[in-house]
């Protein structure tokens, strides 16, 4: 049996329906986490063995790089899994998947590049990694309507740019720098969207 | 005086318009997905389905998913563009 509407009750039923439909695609935050712990603990590893007179200390990145590599094909496994398990697929989902994929690409790429060529010596290529960063939280948190994401981008912009002004004076600090603006702008916003996701799961099952 | 025009009658029913709402906001959506979302029976549903199929405003794609039976929905151009017509229109009626 069809229900006679009347027009308030048409625009109400648009509302809602498109507004259910736009929180389908959530983010768990556990990937931000992760990388984001990684990254900041090999930036203080670095920056001990720089400290400590290690030579080639910039080759630890090459060991982070085949971590990454592992890691980044363990993730695609198991959006591909996810993915088949969902019972519906949004355009942001799909997009900001793939520019995550577009994301982690050139991340390994620079990494790998930095650790042949010794620019992760020099120190100013964690600028271009901080710029890479804040690029793909800015998309991620304006897809995800995520705040605390884009303020993360702001932090690494600002990291890089300083970075790229004082470098030289910076020296091994700029790996303090790096970790810093990583903890800001990753595993912050990561611990946040965390938060708000459990809060929604929970509120799905009690609701 | 303004003339209002005629609200789609395919659209004018509390579950098309739910079904075709949720559907313009995704890519493809299943039908366990379309019925978890409106709260509808599932026999209501694939009445309704089928009816939006037939004015040409979804496609319907039946495919096995892990030797299950999987309905996947998607909205068309033509069902996008009567779903924009009737947001006018109600729009037009609501002096809005």
């Amino acid at each position: 049996m069809e229900n006679k509407l009347t027009n308030t009750e048409s625009l109400k039923i648009i509302e809602q329906m498109i507004n259910r439909a736009k929180n389908e695609e959530r983010d768990s935050g556990k990937g931000w986490i992760m990388w984001g712990w990684m990254l900041t603990i090999v930036s203080i590893i670095h920056y001990f063995l720089i400290l400590y007179g290690v030579k080639g200390s910039g080759n630890i990145w090459s060991v982070f790089g085949v971590f990454g590599i592992v890691l980044i094909a363990h993730g695609i496994y198991k959006r591909r899994t996810r993915s088949s398990e969902r019972t519906v697929k949004t355009y942001t989902g799909e997009l900001v998947g793939k520019i995550g994929d577009a994301f982690f690409i050139s991340l390994i790429v620079s990494m790998v590049g930095a650790a042949t060529t010794g620019a992760f010596n020099s120190g100013v290529n964690f600028g271009y990694l901080l710029l890479l960063y804040a690029f793909w939280l800015y998309i991620h948190g304006a897809a995800f309507r995520f705040d605390p994401m884009k303020y993360g981008a702001y932090v690494n912009w600002l990291g890089a740019l300083a970075i790229f002004l004082w470098y030289r004076e910076l020296g091994k600090n700029v790996l303090i720098v790096h970790a810093l603006c990583v903890i800001l702008g990753y595993i912050i916003p990561g611990y946040m969207a965390q938060r708000k996701f459990d809060q929604q799961a929970n509120s799905k099952v009690n609701g | 005086m303004a003339e209002f025009n005629e609200l789609d009658p395919m659209l004018h029913s509390q579950l098309r318009l739910a079904v075709i709402s949720l559907l313009v906001s995704v890519r493809e959506a299943e039908f366990t997905f379309l019925k978890e979302k409106t709260g509808a029976t599932a026999g209501n549903l694939s009445v309704q389905l089928q009816k939006l199929k037939e004015a040409g405003y979804i496609e319907i794609i039946k495919q096995f998913k892990d030797n299950y039976p999987q309905t996947l929905c998607k909205i068309t151009l033509k069902g996008v563009t009567a779903l924009e017509e009737y947001v006018k229109n109600l729009r037009q009626y609501l002096n809005l």
